[in-house]
């Protein structure tokens, strides 16, 4: 039987770097997983409709949301999500530099999961992502969403 | 009976009975009928000169006795029109001694009594000077007056067109026209005399000099006629102390009067009431000198005519200088309103014209209250004795106008010792708004006709003024009199001045709603720069954690791997610190404005971007006229360059790409348009690539500024920018510059 990863991650992130170091973060979690990334709202929201070039795309456990993207703010994307009865459930945790208030009402209002700034200390990012591996991969499994049956059968 | 005993005292002068003296002058004879049969009750002691009766014979007996026939029939037609205090004009008839002879009549109600006066007309015409007495020269003196009035060019100057036309007519010789202040002290404004005489222009008469009494028969009868100040009156027989004579133009003076005008020298006398809307505002007063002066009944009629007729004109007249006098200062005023239009705060207009002010108020010194400061023009008062006519006369009354003449009647306890001026008017608008105009003292000699303050005799009892020599006054601790129109000009001015500070609340809350979208604008500003400023930073602190974890783990490729993210990081942080900071400039450090050829900026751009063209394989195409473009230079070609570059970086992504620059003549402007031939951008783009930081794809170089510089640059040229684009056919950016004012 072959062993399905047990995270699976959707970073969405237009940041090079950033995509890179939460990437570290992840594989550094000690956790089986997979890391998916796409740049911007657009495609993010194209990948989890598995539409266009992610028709094949399987649906992550966990999205990991940058809030200032291209083409598609992440609050666009959360809004979407959320208003598509099949993502809705989807956990999503934002994760952006911005502490802007405003961002993080909105980002609440549309049922975020959890809100984390991209600290600064990259120890702290580390931990943090380490444990939300274990939070979301782990001890809270996320809701059983459907999904694809070829993607479930692999 | 003659009444020889004075008054002893003014107050009872203002009791005489002045309306039933119970005697009348000699130069006339009056009878008093009742009844039906008109019979004669009373009849003047002088009769007999005129009836071949006696007085005491014609007691008694009906008037038809003493009269011709046919007078009856006049005079019930006089009695049917049974208005008192209408007297009707009649020829009349008497059975004289030597026949019947004609006389001058006129008949009266008096009570239920009829009173009938006679006068000898032909014998006063036949004594007096006067030439023509006919209607036709009636109507023109009063035709030439009117004509010169309305040619004159002063109050002054038509007044004494009055005097020299009604001394003409009449032969007195003098003829004067009394003005009545607020007070009641005449002024005589004109006047025409012989050339002997003493001139009493410019005198003035105290209120006491025509008591109250005498003042309400001036209003009743339009004229007053004393042809002999010196003859004795005669009385009624048999006595009639109770008959109200009011309306009798033979009725005999106060003796107080008689005295007054014999110290003046005065033998016969006439006055002409000036009426308006029932208020005595002058007198028309004629004296004669040299003896006594008859006028005709028919005479006075027409002098009474005159005073009517005139009395009008001169008040239109004097209407028609002051409107002519206000339409010169409201032309004034609006060169002035001119100038605040075009100044950019009215305060300092008002500084800046205080001068005319003061010419236009004719006023010694202004000042003008803006919030702050008190600003001055010729002679003002300290600030402190400003802050309290603030304080104590406004007591923060907007929109107020106030007049004093004396400015200790208003702020009492203020020391105004050294203060240069006297009197305040004053404009409030608002708290910031405060016009204040003052005039200095006016001392000025008012020269009495005679001392005005009556006259006691040796026993102490006061009589009339013995002495009419000029009496010089000197009045002081006023200023001079601040005129209707002086309020009418302030009142517009404080309209006008109302209107701007209206105008100036709506300009402060425009600007408040600025500075809030501005401050909004401010924030999210912050918010972008933070966020995309700390984001390198983020990705540099995380590389140097992540080295500190390589080296303890001794992974040297992961290290520098690590270091040239770290590079690429802080260059990339320099260039946006960079980007960020020309785009602050823009609109903040501008230099002048200038015409801007646009075929010489691309000729310039064309050679700068010669080997990023050539990388991409792009040819630039310039659509040749450009033109010129109105407006700062530096940030013309910075949008420019920034549309020509983003075409570069987005639109070159296939081959033979070209760029197509293109400007035209638009409704409000220039537009520049910059066409690429690349993929194109989707609708919903259209409006947040030109946003800070706002990149659609983040895996080309750019740091999301250019754009939104382009935007900013529009915004400084009063125009706008933005792209049309079908996805899959190229983009066509652009920029619309305004035009300015002073091009």
């Amino acid at each position: 039987m072959k062993q399905e990863a047990l995270v699976r991650f959707l970073l969405v992130e237009d940041d090079d770097d950033h995509a890179l170091l939460a990437e570290r973060a992840i594989r550094k979690a000690r956790i089986v997983n997979v890391i998916d990334r796409v740049r911007d709202g657009e495609e993010a929201i194209a990948y989890l409709k598995q539409e266009g070039e992610f028709e094949d795309a399987i649906l992550p456990t966990v999205v990991l949301l940058d809030l200032k993207l291209p083409k598609k703010s992440g609050i666009e994307v959360l809004q979407e999500i959320r208003d598509d009865p099949k993502l809705a459930p989807l956990p999503v945790v934002v994760l952006t530099t911005s502490g802007n208030e405003n961002d993080i009402a909105a980002a609440y209002k549309l049922n975020v999961n959890s809100y984390l700034r991209k600290p600064v200390d990259f120890e702290q990012f580390h931990r943090m992502v380490g444990e939300l591996c274990l939070y979301w991969g782990v001890w809270n499994r996320a809701p059983d969403i459907q999904r694809d049956s070829t993607a479930e059968s692999e | 009976m003659i009444k020889d005993s004075l008054p002893t005292d003014l107050e009872k002068c203002e009791d005489e009975p002045i309306q039933r003296p119970g005697v009348v002058q000699p130069h006339g004879v009056m009878l008093v009928l009742s009844g039906e049969e008109f019979l004669i009750k009373n009849v003047s002691e002088n009769a007999g000169d005129i009836f071949a009766m006696t007085p005491e014979e014609m007691i008694g007996s009906s008037v038809i006795d003493v009269l011709a026939e046919e007078n009856r029939e006049s005079l019930v037609e006089a009695i049917d029109w049974k208005l008192p205090s209408h007297t009707v004009p009649l020829r009349v008839t008497v059975k004289a001694k030597d026949g019947p002879k004609d006389y001058d009549g006129s008949v009266h109600l008096s009570g239920d009594d009829l009173i009938l006066e006679l006068e000898n007309g032909r014998e006063i015409e036949k004594r007096s000077n006067a030439v023509d007495r006919s209607v036709k020269h009636h109507f023109d003196l009063t035709a030439r007056t009117l004509r010169l009035i309305s040619r004159s060019q002063s109050n002054e100057e038509a007044a004494e067109v009055v005097c020299q036309e009604l001394k003409a007519f009449t032969g007195y010789d003098r003829v004067m026209l009394y003005q009545f202040s607020e007070e009641g002290h005449g002024h005589v404004v004109a006047e025409a005399r012989e050339q002997n005489l003493e001139p009493f222009l410019g005198l003035r008469y105290p209120a006491s000099d025509i008591p109250k009494n005498a003042r309400e028969l001036y209003v009743r009868n339009f004229i007053r006629s004393i042809p002999d100040v010196n003859a004795q009156p005669v009385s009624l027989l048999p006595e009639h102390p109770n008959l109200d004579m009011s309306d009798c133009s033979l009725r005999a003076v106060s003796p107080f009067h008689i005295r007054y005008l014999q110290n003046m020298g005065v033998a016969a006398s006439m006055s002409i009431s000036l009426i308006e809307d029932g208020k005595l505002w002058g007198l028309i007063a004629c004296h004669h000198y040299d003896g006594p002066h008859h006028l005709s009944a028919t005479m006075r009629v027409s002098c009474v005519h005159f005073g009517l007729v005139v009395s009008a004109q001169l008040k239109i007249a004097a209407r028609s200088f002051a409107a002519t006098n206000l339409a010169r200062r409201k032309a004034r005023m609006s060169d002035l309103i001119r100038a605040f239009s075009t100044g950019e705060k009215v305060g300092e207009t008002i500084s800046m014209k205080q001068k005319e002010f003061l010419d236009l108020f004719c006023v010694d010194g202004l000042v003008f209250w803006n919030g702050e400061d008190w600003h001055r023009e010729g002679a003002t008062p300290s600030d402190e004795i400003c802050e309290a006519i603030r304080g104590k006369v406004f007591q923060g009354r907007v929109q107020s106008l106030v007049a004093f003449e004396s400015l200790s009647s208003v702020l009492s306890g203020i020391d105004l010792t050294d203060c240069p001026v006297c009197g305040m008017m004053g404009i409030w608008c608002s708290e910031d708004w405060l016009l204040l105009f003052f005039r200095k003292e006016f001392v000025y000699e008012v020269r009495w006709g005679g001392d005005p303050r009556g006259t006691k005799d040796a026993t102490g009892v006061l009589t009339p003024r013995n002495s009419f020599r000029e009496w010089k006054e000197t009045v002081s601790g006023k200023c001079r009199p601040w005129s209707e129109q002086d309020h009418e000009i302030a009142d517009e001015l404080q309209t006008i001045l109302a209107g701007y500070v209206l105008r100036q609340r709506a300009h402060l809350e425009r600007l408040n709603h600025e500075l809030e979208s501005r401050s909004k604008e401010i924030e999210q500003f912050a918010y972008t720069v933070s966020h995309d400023l700390k984001s390198p930073l983020v990705t540099i602190t995380g590389w140097i954690d992540a080295t500190k974890e390589d080296l303890e783990s001794g992974d040297l490729d992961e290290v520098r791997f690590a270091l040239s993210r770290i590079e690429g990081a802080a260059s990339r942080m320099g260039n946006l610190i960079e980007d960020l900071l020309d785009f602050s400039r823009i609109g903040r450090v501008t230099g002048k404005r200038e015409h801007v050829d646009l075929s010489d900026l691309m000729e310039r751009l064309k050679q700068d971007y010669t080997f990023q063209l050539s990388d991409c394989g792009a040819e630039l195409v310039i659509d040749e006229p450009l033109g010129q473009i109105y407006g700062y230079p530096i940030e013309i070609q910075r949008a420019i360059e920034n549309l020509v570059s983003n075409a570069i970086r987005h639109g070159c992504t296939r081959p033979d790409a070209k760029i197509v620059v293109n400007s035209l003549k638009v409704v409000g402007g220039r537009k520049v348009t910059v066409t690429d031939s690349g993929d194109g951008i989707a609708p919903e783009h259209h409006e947040r690539i030109f946003e800070l930081f706002n990149r659609l794809d983040p895996r080309t170089e750019g740091t999301g500024v250019g754009l939104a510089s382009v935007a900013k640059v529009a915004q400084l040229h009063r125009g706008d920018c933005g792209v049309e684009s079908v996805p899959g056919e190229g983009a066509t950016f652009w920029i619309r510059f305004g035009n300015w004012s002073d091009k």
